[in-house]
């Protein structure tokens, strides 16, 4: 089609024309200043509504305490908190543009927290708002509070970050080498709920005072593992903790203890429901098996008459050998380790390293069978726990469809109930491969000894007389340094 | 281009087309997918059933061309200006059969197109735009199609050429980045093999055959533009090839990331997965790459099936030159652009009626009427043999004898059959 020239001239105007309108703008342009930018969010259900808090980045102004009037010698937050309820979770985050001059962007919640109310109800409804709308991103953290996720998301105090949506996924990144926590997304979480065996693990976080008690260990020896909310691992804040006043708006001391967030093991979801709970020491019980840690310490008493723990092996790779039957389960991991000193003397006193390393290859093995104990110990506490529940967190239905169809296809209905009498065999072998950097312990005491003006002949045990020490040990060289120029006797 | 003149296209822009209508809106939307966690084992036997349908569309074709070349519409004076596409059924099955199958075609590929417009608008709307209105998305989109198709067939092939090649890297880097984030794929997902018999699978490798494979039957009238139609089954095999592998692939992508259940359950899946691809916290939120390229194949989709649709009403109206077309083709897309906004009242009844009735309907035009039609070419080809050694197909307006059987006797040096139409 051959154009004249006018026409043509009025096809580039008009072109150019509807380009500078069209480019101007569209129906859903955001602009920053427009834009509620929400990093972390809560989900509770409270006398029979939902109830959805946010916490949005606070872009402009002196940051406050919280969406009340804070003090001005408050601690710095750079969060603005608000809550809505709503009959259904998307009415409730629509209702919180009650409180909002701006439009709310679910882009950046990084981290969803589910009160213990709303998971004992039901996290369906959450799991396919989340995957349904384009405004939610399905790489949100997901993680449980005992109590409310609003209390939670108001009172918790951070630390180094200033987000809650990035400080609580920060916590479990760190804390999955160690095999306590795993980032779990809710996407993560909807292939696991729907997989064959319709139950997963949920971190759980809580609030406790700064400086805190020691968190729950996961060396220690198992604490009781618990179906239900229990004060276990819960909030350790005592009724005259000052924390909540700073969300009042009060005057704050900077020296009162504030309320940190902590990784406090993990709920157990069935379906998609929370049924019960575990502690760190369970948790990673269930990690051996789904999900291994390459950097966790198990602390191990050692080949000494000692019960307490005087060793600390570190874990670094985990293979694992699972067969799933009807009738039973048989689990085989192989654990590769290394040797690490929690107590500088005791590897060299243990005659593990060091000149007199007599027989040090039984005590290795001594050593890795303590470890094999210690983390079938943790399985063991996992299974007590998740089989009374019917709740199969390992996956062991997963492994039986996958290893055994016709069986799996036989008993998929009672699945649950199977799961709860399931005789589970493990094994454990461990190989300690390394010793750590240094051949032996640190030179502290042969300063110790020349200040003390103990004896110059090698071989003397010198004068260290502290706790720890043991002065019949005869084949302490780091207590010999005198005559061989401050180092160990052993180097020539 | 003066918009009388014929339009070819080389067997390159022939295969980059073909890849832009396998990748448009499967890569978009899963294929195989009742086959659940065998989805991508259905793809690649899909794969092999749509290579040997090509086979069958090569031979309707070049029984088509050998008809057109031996009696061009219009006679050989009008040979050169024609528009080079079209006139297939009218050549098979006569011109009232051939004028039927043609109003069959055009409201397949109408329908065709409206769901291919459906799939781009809610991808636009859901994601891109969600507060823009449907049409101010639909316009565009539409009027863009209509004006290239309106340059023909090279334009198309034109732009293919720049658009493809570049979208089927991205996507294949796209699937790359999704197996190297670390913790993404879980390979087990895809075990066990036929975990639920054997009927979904055959419903899956149906479904893979239909959407894409099969669709590729919209370039029987399309490869008539080639200088030499007689190879257009090579460059859409190798279409074929390279687009399924990247299909199976994705498919098995889809699956070990999010799991049967949500593979299944997800209207996009390649759009759930790549929200989920992050390497390093750096290589994040990609997508945009995503959508820019299902958009992009998506438009090359569309104007193929637009063109083949305007093809068919060439055959019934016998339009012969190209400055006729626009105004078909603006109808064309009038409707289409209609029938999106109104066919379905969900996506996902779009997607239901493709997973469950698509794979019944879409046969009946990728395979058994191209079967029939070749059927018939023979049959009227042998029945001329004896009097005239040849046909003369396409008639719009022969004599009485020619109108009903189609076929001039006339021959080679016979009278031109055909009425000028201006």
């Amino acid at each position: 089609m051959s154009l004249t020239r006018p026409m043509r001239l009025l096809g580039v105007l008009l072109t150019l024309g509807s380009m500078l309108l069209l480019a101007a703008g569209c129906w859903d342009r955001a602009e920053i200043n427009e834009l509620a930018l929400i990093m972390a969010s809560g989900i509770d259900w409270e006398d029979g509504m939902w109830v959805a808090t946010a916490s949005i980045a606070q872009t402009t102004g002196q940051p406050s305490g919280t969406g009340q009037a804070s003090g001005p010698t408050g601690p710095s937050r750079q969060a603005f908190v608000v809550s809505a309820r709503g009959a259904t979770v998307s009415e409730a985050q629509q209702n919180l543009r009650l409180f909002l001059a701006r439009r709310p962007r679910w882009d950046h919640a990084s981290a969803l927290i589910i009160g213990e109310a709303a998971a004992k109800r039901g996290i369906a409804e959450i799991l396919d708002l989340w995957t349904r709308s384009e405004a939610m991103r399905t790489t949100t953290m997901i993680g449980l509070v005992r109590g409310k996720a609003q209390e939670f998301i108001v009172e918790a105090q951070l630390g180094i970050e200033t987000m809650l949506g990035v400080t609580l996924p920060g916590i479990l990144r760190l804390g999955n080498p160690m095999g306590i926590s795993a980032v779990i997304t809710a996407h993560r979480m909807i292939r696991t709920l729907s997989s064959e065996s319709h139950a997963s693990l949920v971190p759980l976080f809580g609030l406790v005072a700064q400086p805190q008690s020691p968190p729950p260990a996961t060396g220690a020896p198992p604490p009781q593992a618990t179906t239900e909310g229990s004060p276990a691992g819960a909030r350790q804040r005592t009724a005259t903790d000052p924390s909540s006043l700073v969300q009042q708006g009060r005057y704050l001391p900077p020296a009162v203890p504030l309320a940190v967030a902590q990784l406090q093991g993990t709920g157990i979801i069935l379906e998609d429901r929370l049924v019960g709970y575990l502690d760190l020491y369970a948790t990673r019980g269930v990690f051996w098996v789904t999900s291994p840690p390459n950097n966790a310490v198990i602390p191990v008493s050692g080949p000494g008459p000692s019960e307490l723990p005087q060793l600390s092996v570190l874990i670094e790779d985990v293979r694992r050998e699972i067969t799933v039957s009807a009738e039973k389960a048989d689990l085989r991991l192989l654990v590769t380790a290394s040797l690490e000193t929690q107590i500088p003397f005791q590897l060299e006193e243990m005659g593990v390293v060091g000149p007199h390393a007599v027989g040090a290859e039984e005590k290795l093995v001594q050593i890795a069978e303590e470890v094999a104990g210690h983390i079938e110990g943790e399985i063991r506490a996992a299974l007590e726990a998740t089989q009374p529940l019917g709740a199969d967190v390992f996956g062991f239905a997963v492994m039986l469809n996958r290893q055994r169809k016709k069986d799996w296809e036989r008993i998929r209905d009672r699945w649950h109930e199977i799961y709860g009498h399931l005789p589970v065999s493990i094994k454990v072998e461990v190989k300690l491969v390394e010793t750590g950097m240094t051949i032996g312990p640190p030179s502290t005491t042969g300063l110790r000894d020349q200040h003390a003006g103990g004896s110059e002949v090698p071989g003397d045990t010198g004068g260290f007389d502290g706790p720890g020490s043991s002065k019949s040990s005869s084949n302490s060289g780091s207590r010999a340094t005198k005559g061989t120029g401050g180092y160990p006797r052993w180097v020539k | 281009m003066d918009g009388t003149g014929p339009t070819y296209i080389t067997l390159w822009q022939l295969f980059v087309l073909a890849v832009g209508v396998l990748m448009g809106t499967s890569t978009l939307l899963p294929a195989g997918v009742p086959a659940g966690r065998d989805a991508w084992l259905a793809v690649l036997v899909a794969l092999s059933v749509g290579l040997v349908l090509t086979a069958l569309w090569q031979r309707l074709i070049d029984g088509v061309a050998a008809a057109n070349r031996r009696s061009p519409p219009g006679g050989q004076e009008q040979a050169e200006k024609r528009p080079p596409a079209g006139r297939v059924w009218i050549v098979a099955f006569g011109p009232v059969v051939g004028r039927i199958v043609a109003a069959l075609y055009f409201v397949h590929f109408v329908h065709w197109s409206a769901a291919v417009l459906r799939n781009m608008t809610t991808l636009i709307g859901l994601e891109v735009l969600p507060r823009t209105p449907t049409p101010v998305i639909l316009v565009p989109f539409v009027g863009l199609a209509v004006w290239s198709i309106s340059q023909g067939i090279e334009g198309t092939g034109r732009l293919a050429e720049v658009v493809i090649p570049i979208a089927f890297i991205a996507s294949g880097l796209i699937l790359l980045l999704a197996l190297l984030t670390p913790g993404l794929v879980d390979m087990g997902q895809l075990l066990p093999l036929f975990e639920r018999g054997y009927r979904p699978f055959l419903h899956g490798v149906l479904l893979a055959v239909s959407f894409p494979f099969a669709e590729l039957v919209a370039f029987i009238p399309i490869a008539l533009s080639l200088r030499d139609p007689s190879r257009a089954a090579t460059p859409m095999r190798w279409a074929m090839v390279v687009t399924g592998l990247l299909l199976a692939m994705q498919e098995v992508r889809n699956i070990a990331v999010l799991g049967v259940h949500e593979a299944v359950r997800f209207l996009y899946p390649g759009l759930a997965v790549n929200e989920l691809i992050e390497l390093g916290r750096v290589v994040q939120r990609i997508e945009a790459i995503a959508i820019a390229v299902w958009i992009n194949a998506g438009f090359i989709k569309l104007t193929v099936i637009m063109l083949a649709a305007t093809s068919c009403v060439q055959e019934i109206l016998d339009l012969r030159e190209r400055r006729h077309l626009p105004p078909v083709i603006a109808a064309i897309g009038l409707v289409a652009g209609a029938l999106a906004a109104g066919l379905y009242s969900t996506a996902g009844e779009l997607a239901l009626f493709a997973m469950d009735v698509w794979v019944v309907y879409a046969p009946l035009f990728q395979i058994a009427i191209p079967a029939i039609a070749l059927v018939s070419l023979r049959m009227r080809q042998r029945q001329l043999q004896p009097d005239a050694g040849t046909i003369m197909a396409g008639t719009a307006t022969p004599g009485r004898s020619g109108r009903r059987s189609g076929v001039s006797p006339g021959g080679r040096a016979g009278r031109p059959p055909y009425r000028t139409k201006r």
